[in-house]
């Protein structure tokens, strides 16, 4: 996979051949090949055909968001607050804490607005991606095989109910390697309450190799674990050892051509470049007030979901394949109106400001946004307050990255309760990213166990409606 | 004829795919060649799987592809398949256009040779009768042991035409050695010794001496622990703590006495089904307990049970059986004859387990046993159990008579809102309690039992109580008379010797847990605490949730000390408490402690006196969440159900309040044998073990995996058919399943054994899937070889011990790793095995040897049973939401310095977050069973070793030693740390690379002394003399490039 190694190799064994003595720490300087942390390669199979998107920016809302208070207007569940809901719909149908209660209509007040000139339904406890309801493509009818978190979350992010598969970020940076010179191809940040955790499973590597597991960054001015040289080591001191680290493994190299040395070499450099430019990652002082103010953050990043975007598109920028923002504190068993209140609040300067700043740099055309959660809510109240998980519908929305913008798709029954059309299952939803990317989600495949595993299993459909 | 044939002859690599190479006059084999492109093109619609077969056509057996004509032996003309492959038409042409695959040339030809030659099927070499190969022979005559490997590795060099590598320096063999049979480099005194005299006899002297030391069963343990997914958590969501740290330690143990390999097996899957079972064995069974469990509260306890099973299978599967048995789970395999009714069979053998399938959040996942370190305990345990079980049953028996008049008195106090009584919640002679801490001495004062303590003055003594038999209060839904109500303490004082405080705390938690920060704690007291105990932030205790309510009672003798509940100290903001327990404290003086409980309205009292009951039903049975955190209302519950719409369980729980509450004398009885039973066990470790359930769940053959679907028929356990060696037994159970694999007549546990231990020893297996001996797996290169190892360890009493003595005992192990050229280009994946294999060392490896080079590594002869917590990057758990809440709460309590420095298999194993040094280094993190680890090679390798607190430290203390002998030169130390990092001398170029380092880091550092002391002050080891901070810093550096080397990573 490391085919850039053999130009390294040849740098090396140059300089060694040349200089059998006097192998100084301070001559290794000038070795520095700009090729030596370069983008890596994926597959030579990929892209199959162009695509459309060249990166995901993947809004994660964690704990399942109620689309009756987001994006899916019921105003029949309003009539019928309180009635039950017709047996017909859900008999059969796994639920999680309503297995104990009666189900009853549950309409909400939270209000909606028709949008845009593409006129889509959005709660306006969004008032911000209200505005920018033309750039984006509404999907009412997700539907998921999971109904408790921890599988769900597995589901969503690997195609699969059980841990051990790779997720979808992993499956791309197999797939289409990596753009970004010293920054991983997958990074996944987190802000939101403390809730409840998020499996790492969601961006686990599975079988694939380490290299494309999902990198946790923190929103602050270190981002990463051990990203910092140690205590009293200056970045001066730390580069010293690190090129003499370097030099004395090429000295093993030439004894014993062990390729695994070079690549081992390259990744002690990169290491090194990544002790700067992950930090410059998280230094928003470059940024114009203008767009500081836009996020409604500065300075440096707080952790908080706008930072978090902030940092998404400043690692787009430098080619990071695929970003993920957990957020959480999305469910609302209970107070599911002012749980949604909250956590739009949270969110939904964060969202709008990144669609915006994307299209204003010319980004937003081959960036994939994605906004969703792990499964959507009942449209039976819990309690009287809250809706519980629900498998059979739920809300997603895309903009850029090729997607048709101001647009829906699917739609919900009088209830919300399932699809009436147009049902948009996981591994839909999986096919058609991986098509945007320019990947046919059937000949992405990774042999394991003797089996040729993809990330949509045997299933799958691309979604030609949603496509611009 | 032979055209596409000379094609493949051309490809100079001989053994880089498993279908390799077919010269043309060879013959096809089935298994070899054409197994693996039919499974890989075509068994998916034309296979096993009846139910997803296409035109009722299946070409994974002779009668099945020859019925239709599909394929007609020695006759490729007239052969369907061979027409269909060969199309060009989009509408005939197989595999399908859509299936995204298809056949290259060369598979085309060999199937057609394949059928002109007659078709002939064979049977997967993993599921072949397992005999006993002969060994090939030489003029050296017949070879056993090491030898007959040896033999076996020869007779395919020479069948491959390949030459085996020289052998490695002794330096190389002896770092081989140690790295693999402890995973810990051998020192320099040792690579010297063995370099003087490199023979035989002293290589396997250093063998032997290296398997009987503790570090030999730590390391091999590791890949057992991968295999059975071992963790310290349950794995999703909160993933909180589990007892399983007894059954680590008992893996260990077992293979430090290299416990035979089908006795380890059968203790683990079924030691509690042995007869009379010791608590080793009970241990073992602790096997079936660390499955990935899950307490999401709206998790659907009939789905997480076939989860559980689920988790069962796969690793039978995968531990012993080298099959991918959850492919079943949905439908029957695609490619191996497992049929999902195989699934569901062995699933059933689990079915008698003890298990919830969901856990209220904290749970300890009874049934536990107990383990106590004096054995008079552990049989006074056994004893009090027995006598405990007997009385329940005594009780149970009391007939119905008087039933309904108990039943219309309780629903009538439970209505009394006139008048009051005491709730005694813990009764002097403490109840049953999960939580005792602190000393008390049980003593009677006055007729009355009581609880002894005693304080030298200005001193401050404690004991706590909690998690009780006798339930847990949300105090809040008690309140109706906010100065009536209170709790209150009955206590006797001693009027020579009067404490100068006294006073009374309650703690406090969710779903009847004990929580663990200090806010779940509140203390009231009288007088004054001389000892500023209370002043003081205490782990179970903070000073603003502390109250003084007066000065100390004036009398002597019993009184009584209320706390009103408008005097309550007030809960924590979002914390919804449940009062779970009581501590009582004094400063000085002798204290004798009564009765403790509430004063409230009769109907409350009513109520909470009726929790016992149910609370003692699930004491030691796990029971799903949403009874399980109602049940210590659960009889009122059922009590205030209309007669008539009451459920079963209901009407048991009121009849278990009947029998108890009706016999008075009894209950005292059992009362006093629970405190005995308990108090004994809140000092002996609990550990997670199998037990049978007096009923056995149900197992249903599961319509594409549905639990909702309940039409397919229940099954029994039963091995998967296809074996052809059932168990002939009616209802076999655990122990005949683990018999059943150590079976003569089984071929798969042998194979699949040795294959994964060759994979230590010689870097990939015989087959190179360990993980999959079914026919997706890796063709084996040597079946032979594979099967006679594996008959070795089989007719050998299955001793592991012999096995890795014969694995490091052949002229093969000794090879060089380096390829010649003609291998590299011949065999680059190095199949023959003509040459030894290089590989990073594996994540646990990396940080011991880099501690024991750095004299840090803790090593005993006493097998630890608790996990450690190494230095982590702070937001990596104890700010993020990856902590576990509620009364689940973890802290990361960073291990001090008697702990910190233990062997990495001893890391606190979090299932969702390993420690990030492991995962960067590809440990698994252990959610699925794990045979076979990654290897990889990233930049987040470089960080973590470059910047991980434990390797700076490491090479801190490393460089003090270095700087430690201040008689000698620069470049002598330089040779010193190559000696003892690697074991050999520099070169004079590595030295320059590092003198170089060396002198500009001792220039930095003498001028920024306070950057030099920082440096190495970094972990918990002593730092050293301010004066020589500098000289140690520089040599720090020095220390950790050294420690980073690729070199310093690798075992080659």
């Amino acid at each position: 996979m490391m085919r850039h190694t053999s130009s390294l190799d040849v740098t090396r064994r140059h300089f060694f051949a040349r200089s059998a003595t006097g192998i100084g720490v301070a001559a290794l300087g000038s070795m520095l090949n700009p090729m030596i942390a370069s983008a890596t390669p994926g597959l030579d199979a990929f892209p199959d055909h162009p695509p459309k998107a060249k990166r995901v920016i993947y809004l994660y809302m964690s704990g399942g968001p109620s689309q009756f208070e987001s994006f899916d207007d019921k105003p029949v569940l309003r009539e019928l607050n309180g009635k039950p809901i017709p047996k017909s719909l859900t008999a059969g149908v796994k639920l999680a804490f309503l297995q104990y209660e009666a189900l009853k209509c549950f309409g909400t007040d939270v209000g909606f607005k028709k949008c845009g000139g593409s006129g889509q339904s959005i709660s306006n406890l969004f008032p911000y991606l209200q505005k920018l309801a033309d750039e984006m493509c509404v999907v009412r009818t997700l539907q998921t095989d999971q109904v408790n978190h921890d599988p769900a979350h597995t589901f969503m992010n690997t195609g699969f109910g059980i841990p051990g598969r790779p997720s979808m970020g992993s499956w791309l940076s197999y797939g289409l390697g990596s753009e970004a010179a010293d920054l991983p191809d997958f990074v996944v940040m987190r802000s939101g309450p403390l809730d409840q955790p998020i499996p790492t499973t969601a961006w686990h590597n599975g079988f694939l190799p380490g290299k494309h597991q999902g990198v946790e960054f923190y929103g602050s001015a270190q981002p990463l674990n051990f990203l910092a040289s140690p205590e009293g080591v200056s970045p001066i001191m730390q580069r010293e050892t690190i090129r003499s680290i370097e030099s004395l493994n090429q000295l093993h190299y030439n004894d014993s051509a062990d390729q695994e040395i070079l690549t081992r070499i390259n990744q002690y450099e990169l290491a090194f470049q990544m002790q700067t430019s992950v930090p410059d990652l998280a230094d928003f002082s470059s940024e114009s007030l203008a767009t500081q103010e836009l996020y409604g953050v500065s300075g440096e990043p707080n952790g908080s979901f706008a930072s978090n975007c902030l940092m998404a598109r400043r690692m787009a920028e430098r080619g990071v394949r695929f970003i993920q923002l957990y957020h959480t504190g999305w469910d609302h068993h209970g107070g599911v109106v002012k749980g949604v209140t909250d956590r739009a609040k949270d969110v939904d300067q964060g969202c709008a400001a990144l669609i915006s700043d994307l299209k204003q740099r010319g980004m937003l055309e081959d960036t994939l946004v994605i906004w969703g959660g792990e499964f959507g809510r009942t449209p039976m109240s819990q309690g009287g307050s809250g809706r519980d998980h629900h498998t059979k519908s739920g809300a997603l929305w895309m903009a850029g990255g090729g997607v048709k913008a101001g647009t829906s798709y699917g739609e919900t029954d009088d209830f919300g309760f399932t699809a009436a059309i147009d049902p948009f299952h996981v591994h839909d939803f999986h096919a058609t990213v991986l098509h945007l990317l320019g990947i046919n989600h059937k000949r992405l495949t990774y042999r394991h166990q003797g089996f040729n595993f993809r990330l949509t299993n045997v299933h799958g459909n691309v979604v030609k409606q949603v496509l611009g | 004829m032979f055209a596409s044939a000379r094609v493949v002859i051309a490809i100079p690599v001989l053994f880089a795919t498993a279908t390799a190479i077919v010269v043309a006059e060879e013959r096809v084999e089935f298994n070899r060649d054409i197994r693996p492109i039919l499974s890989e093109n075509c068994l998916y619609c034309h296979g096993f799987d009846e139910t997803h077969r296409e035109a009722g056509l299946r070409l994974d057996t002779f009668d099945g592809a020859t019925a239709s004509d599909a394929i007609v032996p020695s006759n490729p003309q007239a052969s369907e398949v061979l027409l269909r492959i060969a199309s060009d038409d989009p509408d005939t042409v197989m595999p399908p256009p859509a299936t995204e695959k298809h056949l290259t040339e060369v598979q085309r030809e060999l199937i057609r040779r394949w059928i002109q030659q007659g078709a002939e099927y064979q049977e997967h070499w993993a599921w072949k009768h397992l005999d006993r190969p002969s060994v090939p022979e030489d003029k050296r005559g017949p070879r056993t042991g090491s030898a007959a490997i040896d033999a076996f590795l020869e007779a395919q060099w020479k069948s491959k035409g390949v030459a085996p590598v020289d052998f490695a320096t002794p330096r190389e063999q002896l770092r081989r050695l140690s790295f693999d049979l402890r995973g810990l480099p051998p020192t320099a005194d040792e690579v010297a010794s063995f370099e003087s005299s490199p023979s035989d006899e002293a290589f396997l002297k250093f063998r032997d001496r290296w398997m009987s030391e503790l570090a030999y069963a730590e390391h091999q343990a590791v890949r057992w622990l991968d295999l059975v997914r071992w963790a310290d958590t349950s794995g999703f969501v909160s993933d909180e703590p589990i007892a399983s740290g007894a059954y680590r330690a008992w893996i260990i143990e077992a293979i430090r006495n290299n416990m035979p390999f089908d006795e380890f097996s059968t203790e683990q899957l079924a030691g509690d089904l042995l007869p009379d079972p010791s608590d080793s064995q009970l241990t073992a069974s602790g096997y079936n307990r660390i499955v990935n469990t899950n307490c999401e509260a709206g998790a659907i306890e009939a789905e997480q049970l076939y989860k559980l099973k689920g988790e069962h299978v796969r690793a039978v599967g995968t531990v012993w059986l080298g099959l991918t048995t959850g492919c079943a789970e949905c439908h029957d395999h695609k490619f191996d004859p497992i049929l999902a009714k195989d699934y569901y069979r062995l699933a059933a053998f689990f079915d008698d387990l003890v298990e919830a399938g969901v856990y209220t959040p904290g749970d300890r996942r009874e049934p536990l046993h107990y383990v106590y370190h004096d054995p008079a305990r552990s049989q006074r345990d056994q004893e009090l159990v027995s006598q405990i079980k007997a009385l329940r049953v005594e009780i149970a028996a009391k007939a119905d008579d008087g039933l309904s008049d108990w039943e219309a008195q309780a629903l009538a106090d439970l209505k009394n809102k006139d008048s009051r009584s005491d709730f005694v919640w813990i009764p002097a002679q403490l109840p049953a309690a999960r939580v005792i801490e602190g000393e008390f001495a049980a003593t009677d004062i006055e007729g009355k039992t009581a609880r002894q303590t005693t304080a030298a003055k200005g001193t401050l003594v404690r004991h706590h109580a909690a998690e009780l038999m006798t339930g847990f209060v949300n105090q809040a839904s008690q309140k109706t008379d906010k100065e009536k109500d209170a709790y209150f303490v009955d206590m006797w004082f001693d009027e020579n010797d009067r404490p100068e405080m006294i006073g009374v705390q309650i703690s406090h938690g969710d779903y009847g847990r004990l929580g663990w920060r200090t806010a779940n704690f509140e203390t009231y007291y009288w007088g004054n605490d001389t000892s500023g105990t209370l002043d003081q932030v205490q782990p179970w205790s903070e000073p603003g949730r502390v109250k003084r309510l007066g000065e100390l009672p004036k009398e002597n003798g019993w009184v009584r000390l209320r706390v009103p509940f408008d005097q309550l100290v007030g809960t924590v903001s979002g914390q919804a408490f449940e009062s779970v327990g009581m501590a009582w404290l004094h400063t000085g003086g002798r204290v004798l402690w009564g009765d403790s409980g509430f004063e409230l309205r009769r109907d409350k009292t009513t109520s909470l006196l009726l929790g016992e009951a149910a609370i003692r039903k699930w004491w030691e049975t796990p029971t799903n969440r949403q009874v399980f955190q109602s049940r210590f209302s659960y009889v009122v519950t059922s009590l205030n159900t209309k007669a008539n719409d009451r459920d079963e369980l209901q009407n048991e729980v009121i009849r278990d309040a009947f029998c108890e509450q009706a016999q008075p004398e009894l209950m005292q009885s059992l009362r006093e044998l629970e405190s005995e039973l308990f108090t004994m066990r809140s000092d002996a470790m609990p550990v997670l073990v199998s037990k049978q359930a007096e009923q056995r769940k149900t197992t249903r053959l599961l319509h594409r995996g549905d639990y909702q679907d309940t039409t397919g028929p229940l099954v029994g356990a039963a091995v998967p058919e296809f074996l052809g060696n059932p168990i002939s037994k009616d209802n076999p159970n655990r122990l005949d399943l683990a018999r059943w694999l150590f079976a003569k007549e089984n071929p798969l546990t042998a194979r699949v054994f040795v294959n994964r231990l060759w994979q230590q020893f010689y870097g990939h297996g015989i087959s190179d899937s360990l993980e999959d001996s079914g026919t997706q797996g890796t063709w084996p290169s040597d079946p032979a070889l594979l099967d006679w190892l594996a008959c070795e360890f089989r007719d050998g009493g299955w001793d592991r011990d012999h096995m890795v003595r014969l694995m490091t005992s052949t002229q093969a192990y000794r090879l060089s790793s380096k390829p010649s050229k003609e291998l590299a280009q011949l065999d680059p994946n190095n199949q023959t095995f003509a040459r030894q294999s290089r590989f990073r060392l594996p994540a646990e490896n990396i940080r011991d040897t880099s501690l024991r080079v750095a004299g840090l590594l803790r090593t005993t002869t006493e097998v630890p049973t608790q996990s450690f917590f190494p230095y982590q990057p702070s937001p990596y758990w104890t700010s993020s939401d990856k902590v576990m809440f509620g009364s689940r709460h973890m802290l990361w309590d960073t291990s001090g310095e008697r702990t910190q420095y233990q062997r990495s298999l001893y890391t606190f194993w979090k299932r969702q977050n390993i420690h990030p040094t492991m995962l960067a280094f590809d440990a698994p993190t252990r959610q699925e069973c794990t045979a076979q680890r990654n290897i990889t090679n990233t930049p987040g390798q470089a960080l973590a070793l470059l910047n991980d607190p434990i390797f700076v430290e490491a090479a801190r203390v490393f460089a003090t030693q270095l700087v430690g002998d201040t008689a000698i030169t620069d470049n002598e130390r330089i040779e010193n740390a190559f000696q003892l990092a690697l074991q050999r001398s520099p070169s004079i170029d590595e030295t320059t690379v590092l003198i170089e380092l060396l002198t500009r880091q001792r220039t930095h550092y003498l001028e920024h002394p306070s950057d030099a002391m920082s440096l190495v002050s970094i972990g918990q080891a002593l730092p050293p003399r301010a004066d020589i901070a500098p000289e140690v810093a520089a040599w720090t550096a020095v220390a950790r490039a050294i420690l980073n080397l690729h070199e310093f990573l690798n075992r080659s």
